[in-house]
């Protein structure tokens, strides 16, 4: 009884910072865009628009919940839950800080991996069961972004496993604490970025949403709960993608110099600093990026991005091997 | 306890891959199954292995099948018939495998009784000290005893690469390689 209590209780310390952080991602990536653009933004609910995603919320939630006559209605519902379920699964394995984390697994990469994979099943559903010809067309598009760069994203993920010896991801944050991986990486950490930008079907790669296109991509057909379902796991995805290249490039919650006025601040803390860096670039990459051509896109990521990971990783492993680096 | 309930839902699952008329829902249950078939592995502590199921087989596998049923224009095939027709023929494939499998198991079963093996039961203390996790229990038998195996394993895979790369390879007019 009492242990499973604080199982619900580690739940919920894990969900409600994680919406809530969602919700302000939202906010942040508004302003930073207006200023881009030379806007002021949203800035008339609350204290400087502090209460804009809250408003946006309850909009999204009062709304009626419309089921297309010929969807096929099951799996309509299930797509949106079967999303945000996902995204909020990874963050189990997640270290916020040292010993700070829910599930210490010691397959912990492979598992974050296995549900980004089951992740394309929200999307390519959604689409096909909305029955309509823009979201079906989205959804493929989609599934098939994710898919192929899914395989770069692994030859990268496994570079990084040969260097520090373990599938663990405090163990990984631990072995980067003369060097972050950034640095010997470099290549790597570029290559990992932009896919995870592809991987979220975010901007410049954000063709599943080519407005101009194809309306709103695979969630076209949705509204209200569903929808706001989507968006959240949209987000929540983006900043798991972000803590992802934190843990792998860039020594998680370590600080940036073992000494005095770093250490000061406590791990979590340096974790959601570096968390912030990335959501800003994000964000800053949707402001100043065009986007690329379908075309394009598929080639970059099997004629570019393949054949360079691919070959890093022969690289750094005769590296280790000959210098007698290997970590086991 | 918890083995048989995910084995149940297993096997209603796999009913309804063969069972469900629209080819979406039998693909939708073929990923119920591999991903219930995981965490049965994930029950016997295999986890390794019961990621990469998820990974290859739903991550990859399954979406191409998708993929392409979702692209063909398939016809919702109802006639009573023809259905009867397949479905005797499944049902009674199911019951062949299952005497097959059940039988062997039957008698292995008395075989143990009677040796009685609980009588010299022993502790392995070594593996009470040392223990490894599954990637290193697989990795040290896959690059000792079985590399040959791993290695024709890749062979096979390169040969398949290279066979659905001559089914669509286009060639020029004159010779060269189409785009």
């Amino acid at each position: 009884m009492f242990f499973g209590l604080i199982i619900i209780l580690k739940i919920f310390l894990i969900i409600v910072p994680l919406l809530l952080s969602v919700a302000y991602f939202t906010l942040a990536e508004r302003k930073i865009m207006a200023s881009i653009q030379r806007r002021r933004g949203p800035n008339v609910i609350g204290y400087l628009g502090l209460l804009q995603p809250l408003a946006d919320g309850l909009k999204l939630f009062i709304k009626e919940t419309i089921l297309p006559t010929s969807a096929n209605i099951f799996i309509f519902l299930l797509a949106p839950i079967l999303t945000f379920f996902l995204s909020l699964m990874g963050w189990v394995v997640i270290p916020f800080g040292e010993n700070l984390v829910v599930a210490n697994v010691n397959i912990g990469l492979l598992y974050l991996f296995a549900i980004s994979a089951l992740s394309v099943y929200g999307i390519i559903l959604s689409g096909w069961s909305s029955n309509s010809k823009y979201a079906f067309l989205g959804s493929l598009r989609s599934a098939s972004q994710m898919v192929s760069y899914e395989v770069s994203i692994g030859f990268i993920v496994i570079s990084v496993v040969l260097c520090s010896g373990s599938f663990n991801l405090s163990e990984i944050i631990f072995s980067q604490s003369k060097v972050w991986y950034c640095l010997p990486l470099f290549p790597m950490f570029l290559i990992f970025f932009v896919s995870a930008l592809a991987e979220t079907n975010r901007h410049p790669f954000d063709l599943p949403e080519a407005e101009a296109e194809l309306v709103s991509g695979y969630n076209v057909e949705y509204s209200a709960m569903g929808f706001a379902l989507f968006f959240l796991g949209e987000y929540a995805n983006m900043l798991l993608m972000s803590s992802l290249t934190t843990i792998l490039f860039f020594g998680g919650w370590l600080p940036l110099l073992n000494v005095i006025p770093f250490t000061f601040l406590p791990g979590p803390v340096w974790f959601a600093g570096k968390i912030c860096i990335f959501v800003v670039l994000f964000c800053w990459i949707r402001a100043a990026l065009p986007r690329y051509r379908y075309d394009q896109l598929m080639s970059l990521g099997w004629k570019t991005f393949l054949p360079v990971s691919l070959g890093w990783l022969f690289f750094s492993s005769s590296i280790l091997i000959c210098f007698n680096f290997l970590p086991f | 306890m918890m083995f048989f309930l995910f084995l149940i839902f297993l096997i209603f699952c796999s009913f309804g891959v063969i069972s469900s008329r629209n080819p979406i829902h039998s693909i939708l249950f073929l990923v119920c199954v591999f991903i219930l078939s995981s965490v049965l592995l994930f029950c016997l502590e295999v986890e390794f292995l019961g990621l990469s199921f998820i990974l290859i087989y739903v991550g990859a596998i399954a979406i191409l099948f998708l993929f392409v049923v979702m692209m063909l224009d398939l016809k919702i095939n109802d006639k009573l018939f023809n259905r009867l027709e397949y479905d005797l023929v499944t049902y009674f494939l199911i019951f062949f495998f299952f005497i097959e499998l059940v039988l062997p198991f039957s008698s292995f079963n008395s075989f143990t009784q009677d040796l009685n093996y609980s009588s010299f039961y022993w502790v392995n203390w070594s593996s009470q000290i040392e223990t490894f996790t599954n990637i290193q229990a697989v990795g040290q038998v896959l690059y000792s005893h079985y590399f040959i195996f791993f290695l024709l394993a890749g062979f096979i895979l390169f040969v398949s690469i290279i066979g659905s790369l001559m089914l669509t390879l286009t060639l020029n007019k004159s010779g060269g390689l189409g785009s």
